[in-house]
């Protein structure tokens, strides 16, 4: 029998992504050999920290059998939080800030898992809605600018590094870690893994569903405050458009890492390629210097590509 | 029944084709000012967006509720949210108020026309600020010179390298009026600079984060870019944060007054940039040309700023103390009412 090549490479859903990835970066560095030094590598790594730590959280909503559009607002507001208290109170303020920050990202998550299990609004809807209203209050309390200079102290966390390792970098990767094992080799991840892929058999073989769901959303709120962290200490300044669209950016890379929208399968390794993607085809079509018209186009065909081969795995698999 | 519902169908009818018809749109409508002490304006703007339009809202207010406080009976604000759709319809409402003037931020060059015709053909003036609508039906277009701007910025860049030397541009908003003007006045005041290689026009899209991304893409090829073209200090300030990133010498830098920027750069010592406004100004002027106008007197019909431009120790000495982030240098609001919009 005839083995294809995605079958000799090992390509299955989840790691069509890095096999673009890998041609993304032999077509970069041939173009131009710094795209692909080490350190310009590392760069783009924590990058793509910030929105890979939010995509994980999404992850574990996902495999639960939800979505949550929130994520984008929790993680806003929970700069604004933790930078009104360095505004106002310096550094003590700064820490008592990232602790109502983390407060607020497990309130935001349980409110989401409240709405969708007690009062059955669908999860692309519910959370929507509470990203809108979170974004209101938040407009409401500190209007358009989320706090200005971000202080050193998150500037460890998104732009430092240890020995030449980015500080994103790390935390992404020990987020990945914990991910994999919750997820892989948890009880809790089993008992997600079984809701989402049937929440009546698993409510009848005895599994607290409701809970798992509710916890799903807390750990996606808490992801949101972790990658606000990052994000904003990579930036270095917290203005109104920090975080715009990064939501539906954690979908899509939830997406091309091969995951199921439907519930009960997850792939971190799948989702850690699919934020990198996300990131460093924007630094590809920037490379090449193309027009942002064919910029767009690129990046859509680079995007489709990934999912076509990872279905088209798939396909060959079954 | 049936035949009275018929029979009173067809009478509508008859009625509607013996009314007599409207008059058509004449091409020079008659929008002579109003003899008035006091008026009724409408503005339709974008809203507080972001610091930009907000400092473009502060100077609507102060014009109106300061500055020609004595000759205002009421103004009737329209707030869009950024929303060009959402505008349409506040526009249309404002059009049912009896207005005497109205004031329009337009959120698209083309939705709008339609409107803006309607009422300047209904003998409403019509005064367009801060970006232009695709009619020449309004009373006056009051803008930032952009092109000029765009022009400046690279002859800016032409001198401070020498004529020699490599640089990249970051505009705002692809596809916008605005943006695309300045690109033009770019590309061709670096026309005129053979020894100036410009590597890449890209957009930051006003975001710090995507103007650090996409300039740590073009520093990983080319980490001896001496100069960086943006139009916007937001922008301005993800490339600073890429170039402080690499541990490499800060480039010139163009951009505009939005104080976040001068702050930072005060704070890294940095003054290799100048500064032209922003635009928010043009609300507050164009409220100056629509009293002109309901004066009596006679006002251009295409308004562009007179050019200003600023060096990076200029504008730093420019803000006043203690000022926010979100203040404008180069705003026209009176120093003593600086507090009362931007006060902290």
């Amino acid at each position: 029998m005839q083995t294809s090549i995605l079958e000799k490479l090992k390509i299955n859903k989840h790691t069509g992504v890095f096999l673009i990835l890998a041609i993304i970066l032999v077509i970069s560095g041939l173009y131009s050999p710094g795209f692909v030094s080490s350190s310009n590598l590392l760069i783009m790594l924590r990058q793509a920290s910030a929105l890979g730590i939010l995509t994980i959280g999404q992850l574990f909503v996902i495999v639960g059998g939800g979505v949550d559009l929130s994520l984008e607002a929790t993680l806003q507001m929970a700069i604004a939080i933790f930078m009104f208290g360095f505004n106002n109170f310096g550094q003590a303020g700064l820490m008592v800030g990232l602790g109502a920050a983390v407060f607020f990202g497990l309130l935001a998550g349980f409110v989401n898992g409240i709405l969708v299990i007690r009062y059955h609004v669908q999860p692309f809807l519910s959370t929507l809605f509470t990203g809108s209203i979170i974004t209101g209050i938040r407009l409401i309390w500190v209007g358009i600018d989320l706090g200005g200079d971000v202080p050193n102290f998150i500037r460890f966390f998104g732009r430092d590094r240890t020995l030449t390792i980015p500080n994103a970098a790390i935390i992404f990767s020990i987020v990945g870690l914990i991910a994999f094992v919750l997820i892989n080799r948890s009880v809790f991840g089993r008992k997600l893994v079984a809701v989402g892929t049937n929440y009546d058999a698993a409510v009848y073989s005895g599994i607290k569903a409701g809970r798992m769901v509710i916890l799903s959303y807390m750990i996606s709120g808490v992801s949101a405050v972790l990658a606000s962290v990052v994000l904003s200490g990579y930036v270095g300044f917290a203005d109104r458009w920090i975080g715009a669209g990064m939501s539906f950016n954690s979908l899509i890379a939830a997406v091309i890492g091969g995951n199921y929208l439907g519930g009960g399968r997850g792939s971190v390794a799948g989702v850690i390629g699919g934020a990198l993607l996300m990131t460093i085809v924007i630094n590809f079509v920037t490379l090449l210097g193309f027009s942002h018209s064919y910029q767009h186009i690129v990046s859509g065909l680079v995007l489709i590509l990934t999912i076509f081969i990872g279905s088209y795995a798939k396909r060959k698999k079954s | 029944m049936k035949r009275t519902i018929v029979v009173l169908i067809i009478g509508v009818l008859l009625m509607a084709a013996c009314a007599p018809q409207a008059a058509p749109a004449a091409e020079e409508p008659a929008a002579e000012p109003a003899a008035k002490e006091k008026y009724v304006i409408g503005v339709a703007y974008e809203g507080p967006t972001n610091d930009w339009a907000a400092a473009l809202m502060y100077h609507l207010q102060y014009s109106f509720d300061i500055k020609y406080k004595d000759q205002v009976e009421q103004v009737y604000y329209e707030s869009a949210d950024g929303d060009a759709t959402k505008q349409v319809g506040q526009v249309e409402n404002l059009l049912t108020k009896d207005i005497d003037a109205l004031m329009l931020q337009p959120l698209s060059e083309t939705a709008m026309v339609p409107l803006v015709e309607q009422a300047y053909d209904a003998g409403i003036p019509v005064f367009i600020f801060g970006a232009s609508v695709l009619t020449d039906k309004y009373t006056s277009y009051i803008d930032r010179d952009n092109y000029g701007t765009g022009y400046k910025f690279a002859t800016y860049m032409c001198e401070s390298l020498g004529d020699e030397g490599k640089v990249v541009t970051i505009m705002g908003e692809p596809g916008s009026g605005y943006s695309e003007n300045v690109l033009r006045g770019v590309t061709e005041g670096l026309a005129e600079c053979p020894g100036i290689e410009n590597l890449g026009v890209d957009y930051g899209e006003y975001s710090p984060a995507l103007s650090k991304q996409k300039m740590e893409t073009f520093l990983a090829s080319n980490p001896d870019i001496g100069g960086v073209i943006t139009d916007g200090a937001l922008m301005a300030m993800g490339v600073l944060e890429a170039y402080v990133d690499a541990g490499l010498d800060l480039p010139y830098v163009t951009c505009d007054d939005w104080n976040g920027f001068q702050n930072v750069a005060m704070e890294l010592d940095f003054d290799k940039y100048i500064t032209v406004p922003g635009g928010s100004e043009a609300s507050g002027i164009a409220a100056d040309v629509l009293f002109e106008y309901l004066a009596g007197n006679e006002v251009d019909k295409e308004y562009i700023i007179p050019l200003q431009v600023f060096t990076g120790e200029e504008v730093q000495a420019m803000v006043p103390e203690g000022m926010p982030d979100s203040y404008w240098a180069l705003n026209r609001i009176p120093v003593e009412y600086v507090d009362l919009y931007w006060g902290q």
